[in-house]
């Protein structure tokens, strides 16, 4: 997908997302190639398996496929679908799986593994924050990472979790409010330690 | 704790999407678009719906050709002529009125002459001539007025027409004779409309729809033939 400001990004996609129901091969390719990404990472963030990450995005796109006639880009944008999709995937993948329940896993804070992000922030750090963010409910978990680990707007974060623009505004600005206290609080760290 | 931070803490560690898993699923997804729209433009160009307008047209049509009409066919003249009072009728009146519509060109299939008579009162001629071409029988006509009774007096013409009841398929084959029907159609038409005939005149009458074509148009002719009456049948 270009690097477009989102406006543009959003006609763009509702574009293809139209011309694809008309039957317009090309126009789907072009769909699936801009969407590819934001779904695939969305998943892998919150799979820990390759296979099992393939095989969700797989049934997204196939989903994708076969709801493709109720695409209407005027309720929403088509990322925001798109990821909505994924993320009831992601809810049938884990409900066929025993000992966890489907909302955690569309809350789930990735596992950093070893990559750029410790050559930014200490590992310590990194510790620390996901620690802060597994003491917080799922919701507003899954909500972050919608709004700073997916990168999405207000808008969409709020379309993806059916929730109103308004509830998603307030819950992401209590919530980073809240951690943001922890984090300046000296004490937390040793606390936030001990939790570990 | 910036927004920065938190977003590469929540981001974690990004695998790369793998290409061949991405160019695996776009064949097959590809595919599977394919044969959903191949589907969907089957469905679309299904004969049903394509015909489907001329299927419910063609029943309605069907439907509407059962429904009974009533139409006419002119086969002939009927001719008046009022008498004066107290005129004498010669006795072969009636035969000569008879001949005087007989002529190589006429197409001239039954005469009936009538005289109606009451006491004190004028006397009614009325001549029934089954044929066509009468309209342009003008001589006829003319010897007719040239007769000694009839000299000066009003002549009425009128039409003679046959009610043909049929549905509106029998109404249709009868305008087949204009509308440049097949020869099947045209033929299949006429039948029905001499059968409605003979149902209407009887066994004894002979009937003949013919059908003229020329350049211009296509016409039919009736000819309905009955037994000519003795002349000294006619009322003195």
């Amino acid at each position: 997908m270009p690097r477009l400001p989102w406006p543009l990004r959003d006609a763009w996609l509702s574009r293809l997302a139209v011309r694809s129901q008309r039957g317009d091969r090309e126009a789907f390719r072009d769909l699936y190639r801009a969407l590819y990404d934001p779904v695939s990472r969305y998943v892998h963030r919150r799979v820990a398996s390759k296979a099992d990450a393939e095989d969700i995005v797989g049934q997204v796109f196939f989903r994708l496929l076969e709801s493709l006639e109720r695409i209407d880009p005027r309720r929403g944008s088509v990322l925001s679908y798109a990821l909505f999709m994924a993320r009831n995937a992601l809810v049938d993948h884990v409900r066929g799986r025993a000992g966890q329940v489907p909302e955690e896993a569309a809350a789930a804070v990735p596992d950093s593994g070893v990559g750029p992000l410790e050559r930014l922030m200490g590992q310590e750090d990194v510790e620390r924050v996901r620690r802060e963010l597994a003491r917080l409910p799922a919701e507003t978990r899954e909500l972050l990472m919608l709004r700073f680990g997916d990168g999405l707007r207000f808008a969409e974060v709020a379309q993806v979790m059916g929730l109103s623009e308004a509830a998603v505004r307030q819950r992401t600005s209590r919530a980073v409010r809240e951690l943001r206290a922890r984090w300046d609080a000296g004490p937390a760290r040793g606390e936030l330690a001990n939790d570990g | 704790m910036t927004d920065e931070e938190l977003s590469r803490a929540l981001r974690g560690h990004e695998p790369k999407p793998d290409p061949e898993h991405r160019a695996r699923l776009e064949q097959e997804l590809l595919a599977a678009y394919d044969t959903r729209v191949d589907r969907r433009v089957r469905r679309v160009r299904s004969p049903l719906w394509r015909y489907a307008t001329a299927v419910v047209l063609l029943l309605g049509l069907v439907s509407a050709t059962q429904v009974s009409a009533e139409y006419k066919i002119e086969v002939g003249k009927r001719i008046r002529v009022v008498l004066p009072a107290g005129s004498e009728v010669s006795p072969g009146l009636g035969d000569r009125v008879a001949r005087a519509f007989v002529s190589g060109s006429s197409r001239l299939v039954d005469v009936g002459v009538m005289l109606r008579r009451t006491p004190e009162g004028p006397a009614t001629l009325v001549v029934d001539v089954w044929g066509d071409r009468l309209a342009q029988e003008g001589e006829a006509m003319d010897r007719l007025r040239a007769m000694p009774e009839f000299v000066g007096l009003p002549v009425e013409v009128t039409n003679l027409e046959g009610r043909v009841r049929d549905n509106l398929l029998g109404l249709v084959g009868h305008s087949l004779f204009r509308a440049g029907a097949s020869p099947e159609e045209r033929e299949l038409a006429r039948q029905r409309v001499i059968e409605e005939l003979r149902r209407q005149e009887g066994d004894g009458a002979r009937i003949d729809v013919d059908v003229e074509e020329d350049s211009q148009k296509q016409r039919m002719r009736v000819r309905v033939r009955k037994q000519m009456p003795a002349p000294q049948s006619l009322p003195e």
